[in-house]
């Protein structure tokens, strides 16, 4: 398991080169000056033409393209992704200082899309052909089809306006406290809803085919065959194989978490990383974009590895092929 | 005997038959006999009928501007209402059709290809290319690929042939995985094998006896991927970065009804592109359910 562990670490070097090397790529391919977007804009403005020119040189930029890779990796590892052109201030401080409002949305998102979806695909593919399958089936369907904007759309109109239960903008009530209260849960509700609808579906399907699997498999039968109790058989026999799965699977779930949150923050004003992100794309500020794009990729990079382990641990028959 | 009783001899007959059937005559018969398949593609019939057809069954020109009748709720005159700008909502949907389905099956076929390609080398030729195709697969995987398609659409511009381009050119590694993983599977079968002995060479046995097994796992994922494009070009067009005023467009649509005053005033004028946007998507996945049972294709992707 150590040298499981070992090599599946070591995967990630490569990875990561691969990351850097691509943004790095769409860096070079969006239009405007890299120099400009490296330097502190504060600074700049106190530079004539010729001292920007010998920045240029002091940081490598009239280097060919490999060294001007080498030069950005390394102030990319020193936490200096760039400047923002529209901010004007450093992009991993303007995202890190955003991530919290889209944590509170993704985190709830994830953990109701775990539990909601693997207790219904369970229960239903205990009961497989009973009406409760057929109609958990069904709404899995819909579930992954209505797209989340359209779902938040209704929302927002029925409970929004209509009913006018829950609030349908931002974080917080206007003039009330920024911080962790009702207010805020309050506000999380239809996005937080809007974010998990189609992952809810996701883990049910997953989580109903995986039990059918296991339930025919011989070692269940084999188990019932024995005497055991039908409860121990299921505990014991049916979900430990069927579910142990799902720990890889929630780590795969992180890109489209991520994109759905550019959708979600935006139609609900929620000031987190996404609507950050779609407000780049809009003003064209590519040093940001790209910004995120990398700390994206970088959070899917540690989700999987984090997952791989953990799955590594909880099932001791993994080995590295 | 019950309706579900003759229904199940009646299927266990049909399976008692199948031996005598050709592997497509029995697939398409399988097909037939899954009921929300066959739902889902007379619904992707009508659409596409729309889609084709939309110059002779909409009653407005999409774009035509009806001054009387400005953001109507739906009446006899314009039967699902017009918008802001006085167009007929109806004729926008039908026409929004032809933007939908013409996105989700070229931006499908375009990373099919991709995928196809790297992942038939990396299975089939292995060692480095494998190692080199793989690494970059995994290395798009980290991207949230939605987050990429919409950094690409920023940077060439918001318009049609735009988002058909992001969309196919981040859509491959899955499939490169699975046909990687199909040609790999095979590649070791005894029938491969013996067309190899008797004498077939690699790119013959990769073309005739390897390639058309993995045609059914990939028309389930190419049929699943249409309706992820579906999804991914109404929501471009939702925020703006999509398809752009005037091309009618179902994602737009409902952009066009962001603001306040007509998502909480006018729902008519959201609610029909929506549901066309699900009920498309809705009748695409049934139909790549019902493909993957009469491929008998297992997969346990979370969507």
């Amino acid at each position: 398991m150590t040298q499981y562990i070992l090599r599946r670490l070591l995967l990630v070097l490569p990875l990561v080169l691969g990351i850097t090397i691509i943004t790095f790529t769409i860096i070079n391919l969006a239009p405007g000056d890299p120099i400009t977007a490296m330097l502190d804009p504060q600074e700049m403005r106190q530079l004539t033409s010729a001292d920007i020119e010998q920045r240029r040189v002091e940081l490598g930029l009239n280097q060919p393209i490999p060294v001007r890779y080498l030069i950005w990796v390394r102030e990319a590892l020193h936490g200096n992704l760039g400047y923002s052109i529209q901010e004007k201030r450093p992009v991993a401080e303007m995202v890190l200082e955003k991530l919290p409002a889209s944590l509170a949305l993704s985190l709830p998102s994830i953990l109701i899309a775990i539990t909601l979806g693997v207790g219904l695909g369970v229960l239903a593919a205990l009961r497989q052909y009973s009406l409760f399958d057929y109609l958990a089936t069904a709404a899995a369907f819909f579930g992954v089809s209505v797209p989340g904007f359209f779902f938040a759309f209704m929302g927002m109109y029925l409970l929004g306006v209509k009913l006018q239960v829950l609030p349908i903008f931002g974080m917080w009530t206007p003039g009330q406290p920024t911080e962790i209260n009702l207010d805020l849960v309050h506000h999380a509700v239809l996005p937080v809803a809007a974010l998990a609808i189609a992952h809810v579906a996701g883990y049910m399907r997953y989580a109903r085919a995986a039990m059918l699997d296991s339930l025919a498999a011989e070692y269940v039968v084999t188990a019932r065959a024995k005497g055991i109790s039908e409860v121990a058989v299921q505990w014991v026999h049916v979900f430990r194989n069927a579910l142990l799965p799902l720990v890889t699977i929630a780590g795969l779930a992180l890109p489209t978490l991520i994109g759905g949150s550019f959708v979600i923050e935006t139609i609900f004003s929620w000031p987190g990383v996404g609507l950050l992100g779609y407000t780049a794309i809009l003003q064209r500020d590519y040093p940001l974009q790209m910004g995120i794009a990398l700390m994206s990729a970088v959070a899917v990079l540690l989700a999987n590895l984090v997952t791989d382990i953990a799955y590594c641990f909880v099932d001791p028959r993994i080995r590295y092929d | 005997m019950t309706d579900s009783a003759i229904a199940v001899v009646a299927e266990v007959d049909a399976l008692d038959r199948v031996p005598e059937l050709s592997p497509g005559r029995r697939t398409l018969r399988r097909f037939l006999s899954h009921r929300l398949a066959v739902i889902g593609a007379l619904i992707m019939a009508v659409m596409a009928v729309c889609a084709i057809l939309a110059d002779v069954i909409a009653p407005y020109d999409p774009n035509q501007i009806d001054l009387l009748h400005l953001a109507e709720s739906p009446s006899a005159v314009h039967l699902l209402g017009t918008d802001a700008v006085g167009r007929d909502a109806l004729s926008r949907i039908i026409y929004g059709a032809r933007i939908s389905l013409s996105v989700g099956v070229v931006a499908v076929a375009i990373y099919m290809t991709i995928g196809f390609v790297l992942g038939g080398l990396a299975g089939y030729v292995g060692g480095w290319a494998d190692n080199l195709i793989m690494r970059f697969t995994d290395v798009m995987m980290c991207f949230p690929t939605f987050v990429l398609i919409l950094i690409l659409v920023g940077i060439l511009g918001p318009n049609l042939s735009n988002v058909v381009f992001a969309i196919g050119l981040f859509g491959w590694p899955g499939i490169a995985r699975l046909v990687r993983g199909q040609v790999l599977q095979l590649r070791e079968l005894d029938y491969v094998i013996a067309a190899r002995i008797l004498g077939a060479g690699k790119v013959d046995a990769l073309v005739r006896h390897i390639l058309p097994n993995v045609i059914g796992p990939l028309t389930v994922a190419a049929t699943l991927g249409i309706a992820g494009a579906i999804l991914a070009e109404a929501g471009l067009s939702f925020l703006g970065l999509g398809v752009v005023q005037p091309t009618p467009s179902w994602g737009s649509m409902l952009n066009d009804a962001r603001s306040p005053a007509i998502m909480a005033v006018k729902p008519w004028l959201w609610i029909s592109p929506g549901i066309s946007i699900s009920l498309a998507v809705l009748a695409i996945n049934f139909i790549g359910d019902g493909l993957r049972d009469a491929f008998d294709v297992r997969s346990r992707a979370v969507g």
